[in-house]
C-alpha cells in the first residue's frame, strides 16, 4: 500500500498575502489532503544583529500562520509553527523532518531575478536540493 | 536545540563584538585629532573621563537591561518609569542621537575614503577625466571630498541594510578580531617610535588643563555603543548574565584600547599637527616608515573603513529596535515598523533614518566637531534620564522589576549617572547644546500633539505620584496629571446597528456600561449593499444612504434614553457588515461591542469574507450578544462555574445593579446534593470577589445545567450567560450554539465573550510576548 504523496503537506508562508494565496492554491488538492503544517521562518543572523527587530518578526509571524488556520482549518487538520533559522531552505525541511510530512507544498513567488538573487531565492533553493519532495503549486487568477 | 534557544542566538562574544565593533571606529580613526588639537596631550585623561562617565551609566543600563531585557533599551526602560512624556523624549533623542552618530562615522569612512581615493582621476571617453571624490561648489553650498565619499559611504549603509544584505555573527566576531589584530601590531609598533619629548614639547596642558573636559565632552562619542548592545536585549541569549558582561566588558575594553593608542599617538606625532580627518593613516605613516611601509598603511586605512562602517551600520539596525519600541506603544505610527515582503528588513524605519544620516551628512557634515557633540548632547540627556528610570523603579517598588544585576552603591551610582551626564553637558558649545534642546523641544511637542492622544501607557512614575496624590506635592500631582496620557483612556462602548428603528433596547443597555465607566457610546449604523455597488465616498448612493441612516439614527437616540452619556453616531456602508463590526471595534479601539442578535440582522447570516473563527478567535474587545425579547433589567440571572468570561458577567451585572437599581441571583449548578454546601462555599467566594455580596445566591442540584438555568429563568427578566469556552460568537453565526437554553427560557438573555487571554494582555499592557 502506497500512501499517498500529499498526505501531510508542510506549508511555508511569507507574508500574510503570501498566506492567503498558499491557501487558494491549495485549495485544489485538499480531498487528498489530511494535514497541513504551516510554517513561517524567522531568519536569524546566527550571531550578529537581525535585520529587523526579533519581536516584530514574532507578532507577524503569528498572524501569517493563523490565517493558513483559518482559511484551512474547516477542512483539514491545521499545525501552525514559527522556526528560526540561518538558512531558510534548511529551516523548512528540518521542519518538514521534524513534522514528519511528506512533501513541502510552496507558491512560488516568482519577481524579478535582481530580486530574487537580493532577497535569496528560497524556491530555487528548496527545488534543487530537496530532503524531502518539494510540489510547487499553481497559482490561481486571484 | 529548541525555538526558543535559536531565536535568541546573540552568545556573550556576539555582543561583546557588537559593543567594541560600534565603539572603536569613532575613537581611534576619527577624533583624536580634533580632541587632541582642543585639549592636548592630556586628551588621554579626556578619554579616560569620558569613559568613565560612559560607565556609570553603563551600570544602569546593565541593571535596567538585565530587568527587561526588550527591544528599544534605554527607550524602553524610560517610557515604562517615567511615562511616555519622558518616553518620547528619549525616544527621539536616541534614534536623534543615533542618526547624528551614524552622519559623524560616515564622515570618518568619507575621510579615509579621500585618502585611500585623494586625487585619483578616472578619464571616461567624451567627458574627459573627472575626480572620483569630487569637491562640489554650489553658491555658499560646499560639499567637500570627505563629506561627498561620506555621503556615498551612507547611502550605501543604509541601501545594504534597506535590502537586507546576510550578515552573520561570525562576519562580525572576524571584523572585530582582525581590527584588535592591527591595532596590537599597530601598538606594539608605535611603542618604539614613541617619544616623551614630543609629548612634553608645550608641556602635557597647552591648552590649559580647563580643556580636559570639553575634550571628554568632545570624545564621548565614542563610548556610545555599549547601549546597543541593550537595544537587542532580547535577543541576547542568557541576558541575566551576558547583558551586564557584554554592556560592561565593552566600556571597559575600549576605554583601555582609546588610552593605550592615543597616548602613543601624542608620543609619535605633536598633538597639534595629528590629522583631524585621518588621525590614523597619519600616524601609521610615520611608524611604519622603514618596516612595513605600505602594507601598514593601507592595513589601517583598510581597518578604519571597516570600523567606521561597522559602527554606522549597527546604529542603523540599533534605531530600527527603538522605532519598534516605539511604535509598540504609539509614540511613532507602527506603519515605520513594517517589515518588507521580501526584504524581511524594517524597510520604511531604515529609509527614514537613512534620509536623516543624508541630511545632516550634507548639511552638517563640514564640521565633525558639531555632529560629534550633539550626538552626545541627545545621548547624554538620555543617560541622566536611564538613571532618573532606574530610581523610580526602586522606589516604587514595582514586583516585575527583578534585575538579575544591580548596580552597586545605589543610590549613590546612578545619582553619579545623572549629575554626570547633565553636568558633562555643560562643557559643550552653545551650538551644540542649542542643537540637542531643539530635538528635545522638538519630541516634547511631538509627545503633546501626537503621542499624548495615542498611547495609553502611563508609567511608573506618575502612577507612583498619582497613587500617592495626598502626601505628594501638589506641583508633582498636577505636572503628572497634565503629562499623562489621554490615548484610548476614553471607554467607548460600540453599538453596531442594523436596523434603526428597533433597536433603541441595544443603545439603552450600551449607555449603562458606558455611564458607569464615565465613558461615550458609538451607534454605527451599518449599512450593507450589495457587491455590485461601490463603496467610494464621494458616491451619489452611499451619500444617499448616510443622510438617510444619520436621519434615522438621530430619531432613535432621541428616542432613547441613554442616561446623559454622549453618543456618537455614525454610517458605515460595506459589502460585509459582520466583518465590518470587528474592524470599527478595532479601529475604535472599543472597549465592549454591544450587539442584537435575531433573524433580522445581516450578521445572523454570518456573511463574511473572510472565515468566522479568524475573525472571533481574536476578539478586538469584550463582546456582549442580546437575545432580545423585551428588555426588562428588574430581575437578573447570572449563572456561573467561575472561569474569566463568567467575570465578564459579573462585571455586567454590577453596572446593572449600581445604574438601574437591578436585583442580581447568581445561580451555580453542581452534580448532586451532596456538593451543595461546598457550590455554597463556591458561590459566596466568588460573589466576594466580584463586588456582588449583596446578591441572592441559589444552588442547584439536579446536574443539569441547562435545566438549572432553565427553570430559574423563570422568576427572572434578564439572564447573562458568559461563554464557556472560546468561540461562542463563532457558533452563534452558524447557528450551532450549543446552548440550547437561549431558546428555551422565556426572557432576554446576554451573551457574554471575553478576548483570549493573550489578546486581553496585549491590549491591556502591550506585550506580546510577556512571559
Amino acid at each position: 500500500m502506497s500512501k499517498s504523496l500529499l498526505t501531510h503537506l508542510l506549508v511555508p508562508v511569507a507574508t500574510e498575502e503570501d498566506a492567503r494565496a498558499t491557501c487558494a492554491a491549495l485549495e485544489p488538492y485538499l480531498e487528498d489532503v489530511e494535514r497541513v503544517t504551516a510554517v513561517h521562518v524567522i531568519e536569524k543572523a546566527a550571531g550578529a544583529m537581525d535585520k529587523a527587530p526579533l519581536g516584530k518578526r514574532q507578532e507577524d509571524a503569528a498572524e501569517f500562520i493563523a490565517v493558513v488556520d483559518s482559511e484551512l482549518g474547516d477542512r483539514v487538520s491545521v499545525d501552525t509553527r514559527t522556526v528560526y533559522g540561518t538558512d531558510v531552505a534548511d529551516a523548512l525541511f528540518d521542519a518538514a523532518t521534524d513534522a514528519k510530512a511528506d512533501a513541502v507544498a510552496i507558491r512560488a513567488r516568482g519577481g524579478s531575478r535582481i530580486v530574487q538573487l537580493l532577497a535569496g531565492d528560497t524556491t530555487s533553493k528548496l527545488v534543487t536540493d530537496p530532503v524531502v519532495p518539494v510540489v510547487s503549486l499553481p497559482h490561481r487568477d486571484e | 536545540m529548541s525555538d526558543e534557544e535559536l531565536a535568541k542566538d546573540l552568545g556573550l562574544v556576539s555582543a561583546l563584538a557588537v559593543g567594541i565593533g560600534t565603539m572603536i571606529g569613532a575613537g581611534i580613526f576619527v577624533l583624536p585629532g580634533v580632541a587632541a588639537a582642543e585639549a592636548g596631550p592630556a586628551v588621554v585623561v579626556s578619554f579616560i573621563i569620558g569613559g568613565s562617565i560612559a560607565m556609570v551609566n553603563a551600570l544602569s543600563v546593565s541593571e535596567l537591561g538585565t530587568a527587561m531585557p526588550k527591544a528599544g533599551g534605554a527607550y524602553y526602560y524610560i517610557n515604562r518609569g517615567l511615562g511616555p512624556l519622558f518616553g518620547s523624549i528619549s525616544g527621539m533623542g536616541d534614534w536623534m542621537g543615533l542618526a547624528f552618530a551614524s552622519a559623524f562615522y560616515c564622515i570618518g569612512f568619507g575621510g579615509y575614503l579621500a585618502t585611500l581615493l585623494g586625487g585619483v582621476v578616472v578619464t571616461i571617453p567624451l567627458l574627459g577625466s573627472i575626480e572620483l571624490l569630487p569637491t562640489i561648489v554650489l553658491g555658499p553650498f560646499i560639499l567637500s571630498d570627505i563629506q561627498i565619499g561620506a555621503l556615498l559611504a551612507g547611502i550605501v549603509f543604509v541601501g545594504v541594510n534597506y535590502i537586507g544584505a546576510k550578515e552573520t555573527g561570525g562576519v562580525q566576531t572576524v571584523i572585530v578580531t582582525i581590527l584588535l589584530g592591527i591595532l596590537t601590531v599597530f601598538a606594539i609598533v608605535g611603542f618604539f617610535s614613541f617619544d616623551w619629548g614630543t609629548v612634553t614639547t608645550d608641556g602635557l596642558t597647552p591648552e590649559g588643563t580647563g580643556a580636559i573636559l570639553p575634550g571628554a565632552a568632545l570624545v564621548f562619542v565614542s563610548y556610545l555603543g555599549y547601549a546597543k548592545i541593550a537595544t537587542i536585549g532580547e535577543e541576547l541569549k542568557n541576558p541575566g548574565r551576558n547583558l551586564p558582561i557584554a554592556i560592561i566588558g565593552s566600556v571597559a575594553i575600549v576605554m583601555v584600547i582609546y588610552s593605550i593608542l592615543v597616548g602613543l599617538m601624542v608620543g609619535i606625532i605633536p598633538y597639534d599637527s595629528i590629522s583631524e580627518s585621518t588621525p590614523m593613516s597619519d600616524v601609521a605613516n610615520v611608524i611604519f616608515e622603514g618596516n612595513l611601509g605600505v602594507i601598514g598603511v593601507t592595513s589601517i586605512t583598510l581597518a578604519a573603513l571597516l570600523a567606521t562602517a561597522s559602527s554606522a551600520n549597527a546604529s542603523i539596525l540599533a534605531s530600527a529596535r527603538i522605532n519598534f519600541a516605539m511604535g509598540r506603544d504609539k509614540i511613532v505610527t507602527d506603519w515605520l515598523n513594517e517589515i518588507h515582503p521580501r526584504f524581511a528588513t524594517p524597510y520604511r524605519s531604515i529609509a527614514v533614518t537613512g534620509l536623516m544620516i543624508i541630511v545632516f551628512i550634507a548639511v552638517l557634515g563640514g564640521d565633525i566637531e558639531v555632529l560629534a557633540k550633539a550626538a552626545s548632547v541627545l545621548h547624554l540627556v538620555v543617560y541622566a534620564l536611564i538613571n532618573a528610570a532606574l530610581i523610580v523603579f526602586r522606589e516604587a517598588d514595582v514586583p516585575e522589576y527583578d534585575p538579575d544585576f544591580t548596580v552597586p552603591l545605589y543610590p549613590i551610582t546612578p545619582m553619579l549617572g545623572v549629575v554626570l551626564s547633565l553636568g558633562l553637558i555643560g562643557f559643550m558649545e552653545r551650538i551644540e547644546i542649542a542643537l540637542g534642546m531643539l530635538f528635545v523641544a522638538g519630541a516634547i511637542i511631538w509627545y503633546g500633539v501626537y503621542a499624548r492622544h495615542e498611547t495609553e501607557r502611563e508609567g511608573v512614575l506618575s502612577h507612583y505620584i498619582l497613587s500617592r496624590s495626598e502626601e505628594m506635592p501638589d506641583a508633582a500631582v498636577s505636572a503628572a496629571t497634565v503629562a499623562r496620557p489621554s490615548g484610548g483612556s476614553e471607554y467607548t462602548v460600540l453599538v453596531p446597528v442594523s436596523n434603526p428603528r428597533t433597536e433603541s433596547t441595544l443603545l439603552s443597555l450600551a449607555s449603562v456600561f458606558a455611564k458607569a465607566n464615565d465613558g461615550r457610546v458609538q451607534a454605527v449604523h451599518i449599512v450593507e449593499v450589495p457587491d455590485q455597488t461601490p463603496l467610494s465616498e464621494g458616491s451619489e448612493h452611499v451619500r444617499r444612504i448616510d443622510e438617510e441612516s444619520q436621519q434615522l439614527m438621530e430619531n432613535v437616540r432621541e428616542s432613547t434614553e441613554t442616561m446623559d452619556v454622549p453618543v456618537d453616531v455614525r454610517t458605515i456602508v460595506s459589502h460585509r457588515s459582520f466583518e465590518e463590526v470587528f474592524d470599527v471595534a478595532r479601529r475604535e479601539e472599543a472597549d465592549k461591542v454591544v450587539m442584537g442578535w435575531g433573524a433580522d440582522r445581516p450578521w445572523s447570516a454570518g456573511r463574511a469574507e473572510r472565515p468566522l473563527e479568524e475573525l472571533t478567535h481574536d476578539l478586538p474587545c469584550d463582546f456582549l450578544v442580546l437575545k432580545d425579547r423585551g428588555l426588562e433589567t428588574d430581575r437578573v440571572l447570572v449563572p456561573t462555574a467561575g472561569g474569566p468570561d463568567s467575570d465578564l458577567s459579573a462585571e455586567i451585572a454590577t453596572y446593572l445593579r449600581d445604574q438601574l437599581g437591578s436585583e442580581v441571583t447568581l445561580l451555580h449548578a453542581v452534580d448532586d446534593p451532596t456538593e451543595e454546601a461546598e457550590g455554597e462555599r463556591f458561590l459566596t467566594e466568588w460573589a466576594a470577589d466580584h463586588g456582588l455580596e449583596d446578591a441572592a445566591i441559589r444552588i442547584d442540584t439536579s446536574g443539569d445545567v441547562e435545566g438549572a438555568i432553565a427553570t430559574a429563568a423563570r422568576d427572572h427578566s434578564l439572564v447573562i450567560i458568559g461563554a464557556t469556552e472560546r468561540g461562542l460568537l463563532s457558533r452563534l453565526v452558524r447557528g450551532s450554539l450549543a446552548y440550547d437554553v437561549i431558546n428555551d427560557v422565556e426572557c432576554s438573555v446576554l451573551l457574554a465573550e471575553r478576548p483570549t487571554s493573550r489578546s486581553l494582555r496585549e491590549r491591556l499592557i502591550g506585550l506580546q510576548n510577556a512571559e
